[in-house]
C-alpha cells in the first residue's frame, strides 16, 4: 500500500491534470510563441537594420555580401528573367 | 521516447508535439514540488507556470550532462527558492536552531506512524504545523528529496537538516495525536 505522503503527492498531482493543466499549458504556450515570434524578427533584422543605420552613419557593413550589389554591378541582373517552363535563365 | 530525444527534436523545430510531451510528462509533478514549496494552490499553479516558460527558454543551456529530470527539479526548487526570499519570508525556512545544532546524531528513519495514517488526517497535520517542519517533511517523504540535496538547498549541513527533520516528525506525530487521539498506528 502505498504510504500518505506518496498519496498526497498523488492526489495534488490529480488536482493539477483536472483543474490547472490546460490553463498553464496554454499559458506557457502562447508566452513561448510570443517570445519566439520576438526573437525571430530581431535575429532576422536586426543585423540589417544595424548595417542600415552604420552606412548611413557613414560606416562599412559588417559582413559586405552580394545581397548589397546594385543592379550595374550585378550581372546576373541583366539577363533576362526566366519565363515558365523555361530552364533557369533563358 | 526518451527526453534526450524529444528535447533535440524540440530544439531543432520547436514542434508542438515535442513540448506537449515534456509537458505531459513534468507538469503535474513541477506543481506538486512548488506546491511544497510555496504552500498555497495558486501560487503554485503560477509558478509552474513560470517554471516551464523559463525551462523551455534556457533548453538550449541543458547539456545533458545530468538528468533532465534533475536539471528540470533543480530550476523548480530554484525559483520557488528565490520566490520565497523575494517575499522575505526565507528566514523562517530554518530557525536558530539550525544555524547551531545540537551535537545529538539524530537517525534518518522512516516514520510508519506518519506514513500510515490517512491522507486527509495528514493534511490537516501539516495544516497545523509551522511552516518550516510542512516544508521538510514534504522535500523528505513526498518528493523524495535527500537529505544532503536538501541541505544543498538550504544552504545548511546535513546533520543540522536530520535534526530539524526529526524534530519535525515529533512535532506532526503530537500533533496527529493531539487531532486524532491515537496511536493505533504505531
Amino acid at each position: 500500500m502505498m504510504n500518505s505522503f506518496l498519496l498526497l503527492q498523488e492526489q495534488e498531482q490529480q488536482f493539477f491534470v483536472k483543474n490547472c493543466e490546460k490553463d498553464v499549458r496554454d499559458a506557457v504556450e502562447s508566452r513561448l510563441k510570443t517570445v519566439y515570434l520576438i526573437s525571430d524578427i530581431l535575429e532576422h533584422f536586426f543585423p540589417i537594420l544595424s548595417d542600415t543605420l552604420t552606412v548611413m552613419a557613414g560606416g562599412n557593413t559588417i559582413n559586405p555580401e552580394d545581397a548589397y550589389l546594385t543592379v550595374d554591378e550585378d550581372e546576373t541582373a541583366r539577363r533576362t528573367p526566366p519565363t515558365p517552363g523555361a530552364p533557369e535563365g533563358e | 521516447m526518451e527526453d534526450l530525444a524529444i528535447i533535440s527534436a524540440y530544439k531543432e523545430r520547436r514542434d508542438a508535439t515535442c513540448f506537449r510531451l515534456l509537458y505531459d510528462r513534468y507538469a503535474a509533478k513541477i506543481y506538486g514540488k512548488a506546491l511544497t514549496m510555496l504552500k498555497k494552490e495558486a501560487s503554485a499553479k503560477d509558478a509552474t507556470q513560470e517554471i516551464f516558460t523559463k525551462i523551455f527558454l534556457s533548453l538550449g543551456k541543458f547539456q545533458g550532462q545530468s538528468k533532465f529530470s534533475t536539471w528540470v527539479y533543480s530550476v523548480t526548487y530554484n525559483y520557488c527558492i528565490d520566490l520565497i526570499r523575494k517575499e522575505k519570508r526565507s528566514r523562517d525556512i530554518f530557525a536558530d536552531e539550525i544555524e547551531n545544532p545540537p551535537d545529538i546524531e539524530a537517525e534518518e528513519v522512516p516514520d510508519t506512524t506518519l506514513m500510515n495514517i490517512k491522507v486527509n488526517e495528514l493534511r490537516q497535520v501539516l495544516r497545523t504545523i509551522s511552516e518550516t517542519d510542512r516544508r521538510l517533511l514534504l522535500l523528505k517523504y513526498k518528493d523524495g528529496i535527500k537529505i544532503k540535496e536538501i541541505a544543498k538547498m538550504y544552504d545548511k549541513n546535513e546533520s543540522a537538516i536530520k535534526m530539524q527533520l526529526k524534530r519535525a516528525k515529533e512535532k506532526a506525530k503530537r500533533k496527529h495525536e493531539e487531532l486524532f487521539g491515537s496511536d493505533k498506528d504505531e
